[in-house]
């Protein structure tokens, strides 16, 4: 039986702007492209036979099937960009002051531009830890990996976050 | 220069040391500048990512949840069952044996009899005077299964076939 409408409204209102951002920054922008994968996500949440589900089991697989589509998705746009070059991405801001438009977009694209340098595993395992704000012990559980295998991505990818960042630092200095 | 420690900095920071290891490695880093920076810079890096703000559209998050409240429900038909793998590998084995099962119970059984041509029945005459006394069972015998033998005894206790 599909759960309850009430329920699930609930769930989608605590998560789909988490999801979302998540989806965003593992694929490296595209809002609409994370905005569709997320529906999908939810979608199928909302299909999935298993009432005994928690709403903290629910969290934990939205993630982990958004994750699986995102990275389905990137493969496909992978291939594509192979003939049709790179595409240019756009962002829903609504903010009225153009400078600080520009300023957000510019951190963003920095911010964007260092995590899409990490291996995708621990780009996932660094933003469920570092915006979903979740233990060691469920981002194994989402990612489906061991809890060892969690430490070491996350402390690499904060020294490879690092050592960029401070290159930018530099660079911006000079 | 990194500290060999920098590892347990991240781990301080995340908070998945045990207590002990907390007490020694907040001792460690009050000491080591290499891991006060290591913090700093893992710090600021959440704060970076965290900044990460992404907008959905409030009217376009309702509309996405109404169309998934629309459309969400599958039919009957569409309902697929789940079942777990060692069920139905159970499931299975027991179908395959239960085949095997009762096509041996066909090779065995016997073969079902053939069918035999209709009897004539045999006409029985009319018992004659003589015999009237004696009860003449012939009549009754059909030659099918078994034999019947008239007998009587007779009156100096012998048996007269």
């Amino acid at each position: 039986m599909a759960r309850d409408n009430e329920e699930f409204t609930m769930i989608f209102n605590l998560h789909y702007k988490g999801l979302c951002r998540f989806l965003e920054c593992l694929m490296g922008a595209s809002s609409d492209v994370a905005r569709e994968l997320a529906q999908e996500s939810f979608l199928r949440l909302y299909r999935l036979e298993m009432d005994e589900l928690s709403s903290t089991e629910a969290r934990f697989w939205l993630y982990r099937v958004a994750r699986n589509l995102a990275l389905n998705e990137l493969s496909r746009r992978q291939t594509r960009s192979r003939h049709s070059g790179t595409a240019t991405e756009s962002f829903s801001l609504k903010t009225p002051n153009p400078e600080e438009t520009l300023e957000r977009e510019e951190r963003r694209q920095i911010v964007l531009g260092m995590l899409k340098s990490l291996p995708e595993q621990q780009r996932a395992a660094l933003l469920l830890r570092e915006q979903e704000e979740m233990s060691y012990r469920e981002i194994a559980h989402v990612l489906k990996i061991s809890e060892s295998k969690v430490k070491v991505d996350i402390f690499r990818a904060r020294g490879a976050l690092r050592s960029l960042w401070n290159e930018v630092a530099s660079r911006n200095t000079n | 220069m990194d500290c060999h420690l920098t590892e347990k900095i991240s781990l301080l920071i995340d908070g998945e040391l045990g207590e002990e290891e907390v007490k020694e490695t907040t001792a460690h880093l009050s000491a080591c500048d290499a891991c006060q920076r290591a913090r700093d810079d893992f710090l600021l890096l959440r704060r970076e990512i965290n900044s990460y703000a992404s907008e959905p559209d409030m009217l376009a998050q309702r509309r996405i949840l109404r169309r998934i409240l629309v459309s969400g429900k599958p039919t009957l038909w569409r309902r697929s069952i789940r079942l777990p793998v060692p069920a139905f590998a159970l499931l299975l084995f027991a179908v395959v044996a239960l085949g095997a099962w009762l096509m041996l119970l066909r090779q065995t059984a016997p073969a079902p009899a053939e069918a035999k041509p209709e009897k004539v029945l045999r006409e029985t005459p009319a018992p004659t005077q003589g015999a009237q006394d004696k009860l003449d069972l012939a009549r009754f015998d059909r030659g099918e299964r078994a034999a019947i033998y008239k007998v009587r005894r007779t009156s100096q206790g012998g048996v007269e076939q």
